[in-house]
């Protein structure tokens, strides 16, 4: 098994990932998935608003 | 009528002026450091170490002619040899974070991946300035006293 | 029908005297408004919209994102 192989998971969602998605590294202690880092940071939309527009 | 279809945080990730409690509150955009050293692709990184170095920087950020971020050279990619061109070189499409994110969230997600620094681009990709981890904690760490004072000590 | 507009033409027409209207809940738009925007949250904008908004000039409408 070499490095590549191995396999990450995010510490929030639990999917799989290459790299964590803050730091960029392939070992990382709380590896987070680019949808939980967003999320996290407020990025991404909390509460989506469905009215077409 | 008009509909501003990508609305509030298409403007605040174009680092916009807002209103409201939370634009009392430092955020990363604020707190990035404007004066970071940049470079183009094809200069040479021997060239771009002693810049960054004169300049009392270990990071510069590496732009196209629009200012999009391409690439990051922290330390260590500084570190690596003189003749390398920057493309070479580089970090290339590191992670980048919107101007309105929280400054403490910022600065707990630094401290616990033990991310030296992180550039701060508008959504288009462009660069606003480069987020250093000290920088982060200080902004934190002062805004954490305030509210705690204002608070009249109360948590 | 709304016209879509970027942030770009959003500056445009507020320095040209548009209004702004921000639908999304209160408790959003307190921490966080485009400068001068009135909020107006949606189940609201039918019925306080002639009230409220001078009908000479024209209305901008936003909310958090396209989603």
């Amino acid at each position: 098994m070499t490095e590549h192989d191995v396999a990450m998971t995010c510490a929030t969602c639990q999917s799989s990932i290459d790299r964590c998605e803050f730091c960029e590294e392939s070992v990382c202690r709380s590896p987070i998935c680019y949808h939980c880092v967003a999320e996290a940071l407020g990025e991404a939309l909390a509460h989506p608003h469905t009215h077409g527009g | 009528m008009f509909d501003y279809e990508d609305g509030k945080l298409d403007w605040l990730a174009a680092g916009l002026p807002s209103e409201g409690t939370n634009a009392q509150r430092p955020r990363a955009g604020d707190v990035a450091r404007k004066d970071v050293p940049t470079c183009r692709l094809d200069e040479r990184l021997g060239d771009v170490m002693d810049r960054t170095r004169e300049a009392g920087w270990d990071a510069c950020v590496v732009l196209n002619e629009e200012r999009v971020v391409f690439g990051l050279l922290r330390s260590k990619e500084l570190e690596a040899s003189p003749d390398l061109r920057i493309e070479e070189a580089m970090r290339p499409g590191p992670s980048t974070f919107r101007p309105f994110v929280s400054i403490e969230e910022m600065a707990a997600f630094m401290m616990e991946h033990d991310l030296e620094s992180s550039p701060i681009t508008t959504s288009d990709g462009r660069l606003v300035g480069l987020l250093r981890r000290e920088d982060a904690a200080k902004a934190a760490s002062e805004l954490h006293e305030r509210e705690h004072h204002s608070n009249g000590g109360r948590t | 029908m709304p016209r879509p507009i970027d942030r770009h033409e959003v500056r445009r027409l507020v320095d040209g005297g548009a209004q702004l209207v921000d639908v999304l809940p209160a408790n959003e738009y307190e921490e966080d408004h485009l400068p001068g925007a009135i909020n107006m949250p949606l189940r609201r904008l039918e019925k306080e919209a002639r009230s409220a908004l001078d009908p000479g000039r024209p209305v901008v409408v936003y909310c958090s994102d396209s989603a």
